[in-house]
């Protein structure tokens, strides 16, 4: 055994010599017989301006979150509106009008062939690019 | 490892002051022991003791008998010295210390006590590189001279952790050990 190894087994188990043991538990007692045990480890009181500053702050808070709801769903569409919308500015009125099938056909072409101004593919892309180019 | 009658605990619960004050003298050189070897100031550790006993006095009808009322207040008195070794600034060893040590390790004397003093430098000398838990779990194992098992039951941690942190622990103290020339 190396002298390292000797020296931790001679620490091994030895208590401190405690001065003043009966002063030191007068001491606990009178914290205790006091009544003036504090909260060790739990929650301390939250002063009154601290709690009155909190409280403001989470008041201004939903307000402004409250705004947000109210702006954000005004600006959402009424459902009505989305599927008149969705007709293709009220096609199905104009649908009414007609009186023949050949009337039908032309409304049909003339809805498709705005819907195709939108459709654009990759060789729609490609000759407009060449003539460009040209 | 120190027994106090039932009876007494059961006296505390029902708050009998008296009986609390036994139990504070029967424990009290037990958590003292602890408390200084953690925490190397004599002040410090006098501090975390009467705040130990007061977590002891609040808390006292919430110990069931799972586990040895010495294991119980020593869980207490672990995490009271956790917490403040984690708040308190590091101590770093000073040069007397290196003395007060070859003092008692040329003593030949094998009964030879240590004072607290003594204990605060040797402590703060020995555990000046080991993290909080190492701390705890060697003081417990070594110097205390506890069972792995109470340990585990002490610290919270596993069977594993705590061999780990013990093993690494003694390396880290042989280490500054060969540091000072004792080999």
């Amino acid at each position: 055994m190396n002298k390292a190894d000797r020296l931790l087994e001679r620490l091994q188990g030895q208590q401190p010599v405690l001065d003043g043991a009966e002063e030191l538990a007068d001491a606990i007692m009178a914290r205790i017989e006091e009544g003036a045990v504090q909260e060790i480890g739990t929650v301390k009181s939250v002063p009154l301006w601290r709690a009155l500053l909190g409280g403001t702050f989470s008041a201004a808070a939903a307000v402004v979150v409250g705004l947000f709801i109210v702006m954000h769903d005004a600006a959402v569409p009424h459902e009505n509106q989305v599927a008149y919308n969705m007709t293709d500015n009220g096609v199905y009125d104009r649908i009414k009008e007609c009186r023949t099938a050949a009337d039908v056909y032309a409304l049909y072409s003339e809805r498709k062939k705005s819907q195709s101004a939108f459709n654009i593919n990759f060789a729609m892309i490609k000759n407009m690019y060449y003539e460009k180019a040209k | 490892m120190i027994k106090v009658d039932n009876d007494i605990i059961e006296k505390c619960k029902s708050g009998d002051r008296s009986a609390f004050r036994t139990l504070v003298l029967a424990y009290q050189p037990m958590l003292y022991s602890l408390s200084l070897k953690m925490l190397c100031h004599e002040e410090d550790a006098k501090d975390a003791l009467q705040d130990t006993f007061l977590k002891v006095w609040q808390n006292i009808s919430s110990f069931d008998g799972r586990c040895s009322f010495s294991t119980w207040i020593y869980i207490i008195a672990s995490r009271v010295c956790l917490d403040r070794l984690r708040s308190a600034r590091h101590l770093l060893p000073l040069p007397g210390d290196e003395d007060t040590l070859r003092d008692y390790a040329d003593d030949t004397d094998p009964q030879r006590s240590l004072e607290s003093c003594e204990w605060v430098r040797i402590a703060r000398l020995l555990a000046d590189r080991l993290s909080a838990k190492q701390r705890l779990v060697f003081t417990l194992c070594h110097f205390e001279g506890l069972e792995q098992a109470e340990v585990v039951q002490i610290t919270g941690m596993s069977a594993d952790k705590v061999k780990k942190n013990l093993y690494v622990a003694r390396q880290t103290i042989r280490e500054r050990l060969k540091q000072l020339g004792y080999e």
